[in-house]
């Protein structure tokens, strides 16, 4: 195989590489958010990468702990400011404890003990600021595919999504996938009616049976709740079922080998293709319906993802605050009219004015581009979406891979 | 796009129905994608919109209807070769509640916006 490069990434302590420097201003409770949201909203006003994120909950989840510990170790992410409000469960020093092991500059402190909302403002501006002058020093190494983990997500789906934006991250996704790369995506509950398609793409019996495992899960989960993941938008959009919708839905996999079935803020333990299992193991939980698009590319993210793809048919415009989005539609139409939103026109795939190849090789150009510093429209425009909801989840079982131990993040 | 005006699209050779690429009124239409051999063109026998599905051959209750080569959900009345494919003539095989929804506009009828 050869290695193909990607772009000139930031160099980790821990070893792994991002395409972002980013500051995490990170609240524990909807309490401190106010405080962490004013910080990044000073210096993006500044041009520069700070971003706030954070729980909402007094209470903790404990899935919702390990999304936060994900994303204050993310390969994107090189400094943290963990700000509690003081009563709250979710412990600011614990977050911040796990970023400065993994090697990122570390902080917190607690709005109470530091005076109240004002001096926490100054406070955490002037942490940041010294944080953003130590990660200029950040190194620059080259960047390969086999380096990038990529994330999928459709929303707004209509019926070009199946038949040129999915098709063409599908086949994104082979390439980054046949180049060493890794690949997660997601939607088991935009999956229906493919149970055994999916589980003949295993690469061994034990994917196999997990993906049963999280496809009955889902068809129960969704059952539960009377409702299925179609909306109106998608039936006037030409859909018509839930099993329409998830064809279309799953071709953004492209047709590698499916390597493990990931749990929420699970990162792969091997390169290659990934289906990340979202809905809750333990408890009938409506976080995934909740949800949405933006949190869950916030699940790809916490899954490791670099960038996210985002396709969709009738429009879409969120992004994430850790990774970038990159925005896709087959609909001509909805190009037309959402071109400040949306980064790439798959149309003459559909039209067959473009070769397959030809188009994947355009969006391989925008990845590395985009990869490379240059920002998605949704960067461009501010998008930083994205809500942690509480998941129960048991993720003890390690997902089997078959190259198991070979490569790895 | 011009001459997508009379083009339905296909997505796979076993498929049963194929996609309009634009708004299309009764009348021959085109087959593109991967539409089976000997089989250039489609009479609609009524207005088809974007993005939906023109039936390829006549089908009956009980039938399933095939795109992407795979099952996307069972017809509920006759429909005739060329007729339009939504949610008034078929359903889908698991998802009971988008069967309650308007046929037409897919607004939930089971949901009431009034207070009490």
């Amino acid at each position: 195989m050869k290695e193909e490069l990607l772009c000139q990434g930031y160099l980790r302590k821990d070893g792994s590489k991002g395409i972002r420097n980013k500051v995490l201003v990170i609240f524990t409770v909807e309490c401190s958010k106010h405080v962490c949201r004013k910080i990044a909203d000073y210096f993006q006003g500044l041009g520069e990468d700070v971003e706030a994120i954070g729980s909402h909950s007094c209470l903790h989840n404990q899935v919702n702990i390990r999304r936060l510990l994900k994303y204050c170790t993310h390969p994107n992410v090189g400094g943290v400011v963990a700000i509690g409000h003081g009563c709250e469960y979710t412990y600011p020093d614990l977050l911040a404890e796990a970023a400065e092991k993994s090697g990122r500059e570390a902080a917190w402190f607690y709005q109470q003990e530091a005076g109240g909302t004002q001096k926490s403002i100054v406070k955490g501006m002037a942490i940041v600021r010294e944080m953003l002058d130590k990660l200029k020093e950040t190194p620059r190494v080259p960047m390969y595919l086999s380096d990038l983990v990529v994330g999928g997500e459709c929303g707004g789906s209509d019926f070009t999504s199946g038949l040129a934006g999915n098709a063409l991250v599908g086949s994104v996704f082979d390439y980054v996938v046949d180049h060493g790369g890794t690949a997660v995506f997601e939607e088991l509950s935009e999956g229906i009616g493919l149970k055994e398609y999916l589980m003949e793409r295993g690469a061994n019996e034990k994917v196999k049976v997990d993906i049963a495992r999280a496809y009955d899960k889902t068809v129960d989960f969704c059952a539960a709740y009377g409702q299925f993941s179609i909306a109106p938008g998608n039936m006037d959009g030409g859909l018509t079922t839930i099993e329409e919708k998830s064809m279309g839905a799953t071709v953004k996999s492209g047709s590698r080998q499916i390597q493990s079935v990931l749990k929420v803020a699970q990162t792969p333990v091997c390169k290659g293709l990934h289906l990340l299992d979202v809905i809750p193991d333990e408890k009938l939980e409506p976080a995934h319906f909740i949800a949405a698009d933006p949190s869950d590319m916030l699940e790809l993210v916490a899954a490791g993802c670099h960038v996210v793809f985002l396709v969709t048919g009738r429009g879409h415009v969120v992004g994430t605050p850790v990774s970038p989005v990159i925005k896709v539609t087959g609909n001509p139409r909805t190009y037309e009219r959402m071109s400040d939103d949306i980064d790439f026109c798959a149309a003459p795939l559909l039209t067959g004015e473009e070769s397959r190849e030809a188009i994947t090789g355009r969006m391989m150009e925008l990845l590395k581009r985009v990869c490379g510093g240059e920002p998605s429209n949704a960067e461009r425009m501010g998008h930083r979406e994205g809500i942690l909801y509480f998941n129960f989840q048991n993720p003890t079982e390690v997902p089997a891979c078959w190259d198991f131990g070979k490569g790895g993040h | 796009m011009e001459e997508l005006k009379k083009v339905c699209y296909v997505v796979t050779k076993t498929d049963n129905v194929a996609t309009a690429m634009a708004d299309i009124e009764a009348g021959e239409v085109k087959l593109t994608g991967d539409a089976p051999e000997k089989r250039a063109g489609v009479l609609a026998v009524e207005a088809i919109p974007f993005g939906h599905k023109m039936a390829l051959c006549a089908l009956h209750p009980g039938d399933r209807i095939i795109k992407y080569g795979a099952p996307i959900g069972i017809v509920t009345e006759e429909i005739r070769e060329g007729e339009h494919v939504h949610m008034h003539n078929m359903k889908s095989a698991y998802d009971f509640r988008s069967a309650q929804l308007d046929p037409m506009t897919a607004h939930a009828k089971d949901i009431e916006y009034k207070t009490y």
